[in-house]
């Protein structure tokens, strides 16, 4: 049983869809409107980056949320259908769209505000703790009087992100590792993401989602925020609710692939540039043959 | 081990081989591409390392030091990839050579190719080597100011003018015409428009931070904890540390920060090394600099032999095999 994967912020790199922007005809058909829409040439932006923004979040959710599609569009056409769905943040509205929730440029438009409204957000930092549990980066947290900071993404048995301002990120990196973490890596964001910092920006999210229709999914997509598939029940309201709270909850990530090996799923294959989703698998998969 | 080394005879046909790590400064993307592609030892230790990177920052150095997107003429100057980018190339290239038959009685230890160095001589186990690099690199990321460093091809006694003395720090001193000076950020275009105007010719190191000076103290803290508490072996061989200028018999405690703190005395090692007699010297940094420096700081009656490797020109193979040959015969 396989499962498509969609990576999110942290995978973009100059040169990602090259060779794919003329290849895939679903793209040869929109690219003038993706352009229109952006302001500026999407393709130009992914393969040269003259202006190295494309690590700008604003830059690199609709580009990646691009590059991504043509990667799947690639992957239907040679006839690989998946059981299942899932997107780490960014990646998880390109699961939306293969499963038919809404259009390509809808879902750009999206992706476009979510960046947007992301990118306003200020004073705040993210970091990845490498090799220390969930619980013990809880101790660490509580014992330090670090509660300043949220856990933010659970990406691998043995890598979670804390989330947080500025300052508290900064100095929090000594607590974890005297806490027996193996690495503090401070991430190349401009904000706390996924944390309670971003509560305006997913107040203002919700109120531009609002007016939008979304279809019920085709096939079943793993959410974020809860590990677990969308619910079928009154599927607009429930999409919108789970993307709002997406931008300000942790993305469960361990959590969601654990339940896809539980539901079946042999193969996951990952839809975008790099391999950092497929790492992460490895990472849960091995634990959990240990 | 006899660290007191005693005059050799210049007339014996083996000399002592002394493996020279450089530091930051001394890369650029696509370096050891050609063995990358072409050396299978090479090759395995570079994704063996990378794997252990990606394990602890979730990148690949690899991905990045070989992207098609990266040409050898930009800029690659981000300290999170270059710090491991030239471990992993050294490390690497270390290997290959013994792989290949040829064996350090000594390494020569530059300041970042220091943590290499020490992992070929056996001070320190890989694994925990690349972590202290990883750590090193995180904590110049995260607490100190940009700055930059800047090669100027003059006699250090320039150092003194006031244009220098006042604004940059001496941060190695490489051979009788070339020093480096590092400064802040916003220094650096006044002492280049200095230089000019000296008519000196210099180069910009392609390094985000005022290495070997005191501007960079602020990653000290951050980084001390975790240095002293790396695990030590038995080292296997002398390492001649350019920190101290001699060879020195085990990593003091602050080995780490020291190295990459003080200035760089490569002239004086060398000179030291030469006093006691011929060696043949083998440059394992990715640019051949200090095989440059060393050949035009030697003594005109030396004995010595130098091997640059790898270069920006694209000879890595030939000058590999070159050594080989020479160490044959």
């Amino acid at each position: 049983m396989i499962a498509f994967v969609f990576p999110g912020q942290g995978s973009q790199r100059r040169g990602m869809g090259q060779g794919l922007f003329d290849d895939v005809r679903e793209y040869a058909a929109v690219e003038k409107e993706v352009d229109a829409l952006l302001g500026y040439s999407l393709r130009k932006l992914c393969l040269e980056d003259t202006d190295n923004r494309l690590k700008e979040t604003q830059f690199t959710q609709p580009c990646l949320y691009v590059v991504n599609a043509l990667h799947y569009y690639t992957a239907v056409a040679q006839g690989v259908q998946p059981a299942y769905l899932a997107g780490h943040s960014l990646g998880e509205y390109n699961a939306l769209l293969a499963a038919g929730v809404f259009d390509f440029l809808t879902g750009l438009r999206l992706v476009k505000k979510r960046g947007e409204l992301m990118s306003q957000a200020k004073n705040g930092a993210m970091a990845a703790v490498i090799g220390l549990g969930a619980s013990l980066i809880t101790k660490v947290i509580d014992e330090n009087r670090l509660a300043s900071l949220d856990v933010a993404n659970f990406n691998s048995p043995s890598q979670i992100v804390v989330s947080g301002p500025t300052d508290d990120i900064k100095r929090a990196g000594p607590f974890f590792e005297k806490g027996g973490a193996r690495m503090y890596m401070p991430l190349q964001v401009s904000a706390a993401f996924h944390s309670r910092y971003m509560a305006d920006a997913a107040k203002a999210f919700a109120g531009f989602l609002a007016p939008i229709s979304l279809a019920p999914p085709k096939i079943p997509i793993i959410a974020n925020v809860t590990a677990r598939p969308y619910p079928a029940v009154n599927p607009s309201e429930s999409i919108k609710s789970l993307l709002v709270n997406q931008i300000v909850q942790s993305v469960q990530w361990t959590q969601s692939i654990r339940f896809l090996i539980s539901q079946g799923v042999t193969e996951f294959r990952e839809m975008g540039p790099g391999n950092v989703l497929t790492k992460s698998v490895q990472q849960i998969q091995k634990e959990k043959d240990s | 081990m006899d660290w007191n080394m005693t005059s050799r005879d210049v007339q014996s046909p083996v000399l002592e081989s002394v493996f020279m790590f450089s530091g930051q400064g001394s890369q650029y993307f696509q370096m050891g591409r050609e063995l990358f592609d072409k050396n299978e030892t090479f090759h395995d230790w570079m994704l063996r390392l990378d794997g252990i990177v990606c394990e602890l920052s979730g990148n690949s150095v690899i991905d990045a030091l070989y992207s098609p997107a990266h040409g050898k003429g930009d800029v690659f100057d981000q300290i999170l990839l270059t710090h491991p980018a030239i471990f992993m190339v050294e490390y690497s290239l270390a290997q290959t050579l013994m792989q290949a038959g040829v064996w350090p009685d000594m390494v020569l230890a530059v300041s970042l190719g220091s943590f290499a160095a020490a992992a070929v001589a056996g001070f320190i186990a890989v694994e925990d080597a690349l972590t202290a690099v990883m750590r090193q690199a995180i904590a110049f990321e995260e607490w100190c100011q940009p700055g930059g460093m800047i090669a100027i091809l003059a006699d250090p006694a320039l150092f003194a003018e006031d244009f220098l003395g006042s604004r940059s720090e001496l941060a190695a001193v490489n051979f009788s015409s070339h020093f480096v000076v590092s400064a802040r950020q916003t220094e650096l275009t006044e002492i280049e428009a200095a230089l000019k105007q000296h008519n000196t010719n210099y180069q910009r190191l392609p390094v985000g931070f005022p290495f070997h000076s005191h501007w960079i103290d602020e990653a000290k803290e951050p980084f001390e904890p975790f240095m002293r508490s790396i695990r030590r072996k038995e080292g296997q061989l002398p390492l001649a540390c350019c920190d101290q200028a001699t060879i020195v018999p085990g990593l003091a405690d602050d080995y780490f920060w020291n190295v990459v703190r003080h200035p760089i005395r490569f002239r004086e090692t060398t000179a030291r090394l030469e006093q006691q007699g011929a060696r043949r010297y083998i440059d394992v940094g990715p640019s051949g600099t200090l095989s440059t420096f060393l050949k035009y700081g030697m003594p005109a009656h030396s004995k010595s032999i130098v091997h640059p490797i790898l270069t920006p020109y694209g000879f890595d193979q030939k000058n590999l095999a070159a050594v080989l040959a020479s160490v044959r015969n």
